[in-house]
């Protein structure tokens, strides 16, 4: 390659120390702000630099002939990205596409293989060691860190010298939790680095735990009692599978000193495990939002996959469809039983797309389809996901499909008694009063499930912002066929223009297995300026949380909640109380939208 | 007017009323000369179907095929596959051509069979036989725990079947509503059943209630029994009882709807002058068939109670009517609802006065001090002096026999009056 034709390069990446440190140049220099990550499994995701710095690349600027100007001479820069952000995706073991991004546009790329650094290992070590140095001369890394791998010190360190036990250790899906303690730990201040070296506690990520049984027994021993805090509670969240041990390190202002190596068995049960990590975190009270994140999102961040599915017509469209109809389907595959006697309620200018999202499913729901093909009334196609996706990527797959101007995301335990409501929400959309309309929807005894959403601060949640279903629980009014504006509706029903949602950015994949997505969804159309309209009727059912309660126990539907409620916080706290902008950018193509003013207030 | 009957199995393949019901009538409409065909297709295995294709002919009569369709899911009674039952019913109304189609159950046909039938524009008429509709616990109306159950809603059905939400009733009912509005006329034989179902949503201006009709040749035979008045001629010989002893009969399954534990713990709660006075003969199938705990029950009460009571398992349905004969009373003990039991329009037509429990159907069909006495249903205590009462009775009530027989007779001809409407239609 002849590099003076090339104006900038991702030379390397190193992952270690709980970051992704990029190494690259670009000339001429920008500052990096975001880094979009194609992993092994074909997953494009974009992620914020969490700290950046610039350095003088000589050897470029030689081959690139480009002079001696002082104003340009740091073309090199390191970026680094928080590992923890990187949770399912596929980085070790594969090349890795990259590419670097300032103010919306890509300043460098390249394909890598991302370095490691294993206590134990020693392949591309010099390598290795060369970038770990130079991130920690840049200061994006604890230069004893980059020493404690240089002299690879933690390799033969076997027995830790003071008391010591573990008590409980499970896998999550990216890493493992360790509970047990160590004598006089909060006192000791120890730092704990996975074997891998992908995970760094620092002690002040440490959760210590008074632990009177565990200070009768030093007492007993006669040891040194410096303090009851002798419990201790880790999360190696990211690390690799096979992972299953840690360096104790003694910390102190001049090095990092390996004095145990750690190796644990792990136990089973996810729903047993969270529970105690919920008690060991929270106290019986859910966890701060940064502890959570820590702590629980490893037990749900499952590997993320591109979306890859087949879409079989099993009536195939006659003409264009009005509108689509869009179904995930996840676990209870019976509920096709009352969509197929649903869509003989509609004409055949609707369109209904059944996406299997659940792979264990696929073959049952085929099978129905199939046998079934005489009785359907309406364009029908099974769209089959390859893993399971989830809800939003369901929707958003089904939404890619359909061939309808208007869209209805629909959620398989839904009831729709008659066309009329949703042919007349389908007219207020044309007529262009509202970008989203939802539907009140009621429970199976005539009660309100949805009519609206709207946010509330929960003292159980540390007073994040919860979505609120107001009224519920209670009869309906009859002011059927009347519209009006709402700060959110759900995505159990909700109708958009297909246009508009793709232009919007679909559903967001940030969040977990289906829940606060419709709330992002509606949070994005109003701080485009769009308006949200609830279509009031007494004709649709949603028997809520019929499939969602088949997700697993109770303390994993509470910390999945909560950690959706998080990350929901964290983007629209700000716009929901202020009505400023959002946290964080809620996607690409909305900050572009936004900028560019192509979607607009009506 | 050509009739297709479609029931859920062949009364001498499977031995239930409703099966019964349905054939008794395909009979009455050979007979008829309004109608120029009638043909009673049934539901059957394909063991009993007896070869590769989907339907043949039971003995080979041309007017009873027999059809085994593909099985239907577990709650929704909706087709495993539909593509081929369509086709099954398809080729079967293409064979019979008939004006009207008369369904007597979707149970094991599934709820298709309505919207397949209104598909291929065929008028149907639907008779209820219990409450499946309704009713997740066999249609039958009546709690896990056995309390009677006066009207389902989803939270309290999910009470009865916990591993089903609510929603998942709401939807089986919808489902239901949405196939049963495929019928253009729905018959029940009794006010008391019309009435649920036209609570629960059926609308009764096209909806009646017909008695089932019991077969011409058993009205025949009634007619040459002559008996009545308590008599008992025509009983069979291994029922000969002393005469001084008032003979009670019970005709029916054994199983844990039909009450026939409630009857055996009334005996022990009866006076030993009464027990004197009284010989109870049950006659009942499939005990063999019930759960391990009530056949221990059973057969352990049967056991304790062999010197008033005596159990003479099965019996033939063709033997019912002479078997009757020989008993002064007939009981009906049964815990739920009923609908028109046809053991009761059998006791009526031998001119046999019944006791039955005070609920639903059976006291529909039976008016107390005239052709009956009721007792509170699942009551022991209630059933004992009820039978302490006929024991000491010295008359029985007399029943009119012939005009049983005539009610019969116009019950058939009243379907035909609705095939004829609906066919106008």
């Amino acid at each position: 390659m002849n590099r003076a034709e090339v104006r900038s390069s991702v030379d390397h990446a190193v992952a270690f120390a709980n970051s992704l440190i990029i190494f690259g140049w670009s000339y001429p220099p920008q500052e990096p702000q975001f880094v979009t990550i194609l992993d092994g499994r074909s997953n494009s995701t974009r992620h914020r630099v969490a700290k950046f710095k610039s350095f003088p690349r000589p050897d470029v600027r030689q081959a690139l002939a480009l002079g001696s100007s002082a104003a340009d001479e740091e073309i090199g820069f390191a970026a680094a990205v928080d590992l923890s952000a990187l949770l399912g995706l596929q980085v070790f073991g594969s090349d890795v596409g990259i590419s670097v991004e300032s103010n919306g546009a890509a300043i460098a790329s390249g394909t890598v293989s991302v370095l490691m650094a294993p206590i134990d290992g020693d392949a591309d070590s010099s390598l290795t060691s060369v970038y770990l140095t130079l991130a920690a001369q840049l200061g994006l890394l604890d230069t004893r860190l980059s020493e404690l791998i240089k002299t690879r010190s933690g390799a033969d360190a076997t027995r830790l010298a003071i008391s010591h036990a573990i008590d409980f250790a499970g896998r999550s899906n990216s890493g493992f939790v360790v509970e047990g303690w160590i004598a006089n730990a909060r006192a000791s201040a120890f730092s704990f680095l996975s074997t891998d070296g992908l995970v760094f506690i620092p002690p002040s990520e440490v959760i210590y735990k008074a632990r009177a049984d565990v200070t009768e027994h030093l007492r007993a021993e006669k040891q040194a009692l410096l303090t009851d805090d002798h419990g201790v509670l880790l999360s190696f969240a990211h690390c690799l599978t096979n992972t299953d041990s840690f360096l104790v390190l003694r910390d102190d202002a001049r090095s990092l000193t390996p004095i145990a190596r750690i190796k644990v068995a792990f136990s089973e049960g996810r729903d047993r495990l969270l529970e105690f990590v919920s008690h060991a975190v929270g106290g019986g009270k859910f966890p701060r939002p940064a502890q959570a994140k820590k702590y629980y999102l490893p037990f749900f961040v499952d590997a993320k996959r591109a979306e890859e599915f087949t879409v079989n017509w099993i009536k195939a469209p006659k003409s264009e469809a009005r509108v689509s109809i869009v179904v995930p389907l996840f676990r209870e595959y019976r509920f096709i039983f009352s969509l197929l006697t649903m869509q003989k309620k509609f004409s055949d200018d609707y369109e209904w797309l059944f996406v299997s999202d659940d792979p264990t499913q696929h073959q049952i729901l085929t099978h129905i389809l199939e046998r079934r093909s005489y009785a359907l009334s309406c364009p029908t196609a099974l769209i089959v996901n390859r893993f399971n996706y989830g809800y939003a990527a369901s929707n958003n797959i089904g939404a890619s499909v359909a061939r309808g101007k208007t869209l209805l995301f629909m959620n398989s335990d839904v009831w729709v008694d008659s066309q009329a409501a949703i042919d007349r929400a389908e007219k207020i959309m044309g007529e262009n009063s509202f970008q989203i309309v939802g539907f009140r929807l009621l429970y199976e005894d005539g009660t309100i499930q949805h009519d609206g959403m709207s946010f509330r601060h929960s003292n159980l949640m540390h007073n994040l912002l919860l979505v609120d279903h107001p009224r519920k629980g209670t009869p309906p009014d009859d002011d059927i066929g009347s519209v009006t504006e709402v700060p959110a509706v759900t995505g159990a029903l909700l109708m958009m223009g297909k246009e508009y949602f793709l232009q919007v950015g679909q559903f967001d994949r940030a969040y977990i297995k289906g829940d606060f997505e419709d709330a992002d969804l509606c949070l994005k159309v109003r701080w485009l300026g769009g308006r949200i309209g609830l279509y009031k009727t007494n004709d649709i059912y949603h028997l809520e949380r019929q499939s969602i309660r088949l997700m697993g126990g109770e303390s994993s539907r509470l910390a999945l909640t909560y950690l959706n409620c998080i990350t929901f916080n964290e983007r629209w706290s700000n716009f929901i109380l202020q009505r400023q902008a959002p946290g964080h950018t809620p996607g690409a193509n909305v900050a572009q939208l936004a900028a560019q003013k192509k979607v607009r207030a009506v | 007017m050509r009739v297709l009957i479609i029931s859920h199995g062949h009364p001498m393949l499977s031995a239930g009323g409703a099966e019964r019901a349905a054939y008794s009538l395909f009979e009455h409409l050979k007979k008829h000369r309004a109608v120029s065909a009638v043909v009673f297709a049934a539901r059957a295995t394909p063991e009993q179907v007896g070869h590769s294709a989907q339907m043949g002919l039971f003995r080979g009569r041309r007017d009873e095929p027999l059809i085994a369709p593909p099985p239907a899911d577990w709650p929704s009674l909706m087709s495993l596959d539909y593509n081929e039952l369509y086709k099954a019913v398809r080729e079967l109304l293409a064979w019979t051509k008939p004006n009207v189609v008369h369904v007597h159950h979707f149970a094991f046909w599934s709820l298709d069979l309505l919207e397949i039938l209104y598909r291929l524009g065929t008028r149907v008429v639907f008779t209820f036989h219990e409450y499946m509709a309704i009713c997740q616990n066999f249609g039958q109306m009546i709690k896990v725990d056995r309390r009677l159950c006066e009207a389902s809603s989803p939270a309290e059905c999910h009470a009865c079947f916990p591993d089903f939400t609510p929603g998942q009733f709401f939807l089986r009912e919808q489902i239901f509503r949405s196939y049963l509005s495929y019928c253009d006329f729905f018959i029940a034989p009794s006010r008391f059943l019309l009435s649920r179902y036209v609570s629960w949503g059926v609308d009764p201006d096209v909806a009646d209630v017909v008695e089932n009709p019991v077969s011409p040749a058993i009205l025949a035979r009634c007619a040459a029994l002559k008996s009545g008045n308590g008599g008992r001629a025509g009983a069979a010989a291994e029922l000969q009882r002393a005469a001084a002893r008032v003979r009670i009969g019970f005709f029916g399954q054994i199983n844990k709807f039909k009450g026939v534990d409630v009857l055996l713990r009334a005996v022990p709660l009866m006076s030993e002058q009464t027990k004197a006075r009284l010989e109870i003969g049950i006659h009942g199938a499939n005990l063999d068939q019930q759960e391990d705990a009530f056949k221990a029950e059973i057969s352990s009460l049967l056991e304790a109670n062999d010197d008033v009571i005596t159990f003479y398992g099965p019996y033939e349905n063709h033997r019912v009517l002479e078997l009757m004969s020989s008993y002064d009373w007939i009981v009906v003990p049964s815990i739920w609802w009923e609908n028109s039991p046809v053991v009761i329009q059998e006791a009526h037509l031998v001119g046999k006065p019944v006791l039955c429990a005070r609920i639903g159907g059976m006291a529909e069909k039976v008016a107390e001090g005239h052709n009956g006495r009721y007792f509170e249903p699942g009551n022991p205590s209630d059933l004992a002096r009820q039978l302490a009462c006929i024991a000491e009775e010295t008359g029985f009530p007399h029943i009119d026999v012939q005009a049983q027989i005539a009610a019969h007779a116009k019950a058939a001809e009243r379907h035909i009056e609705i095939y004829r409407r609906i066919a106008r239609a």
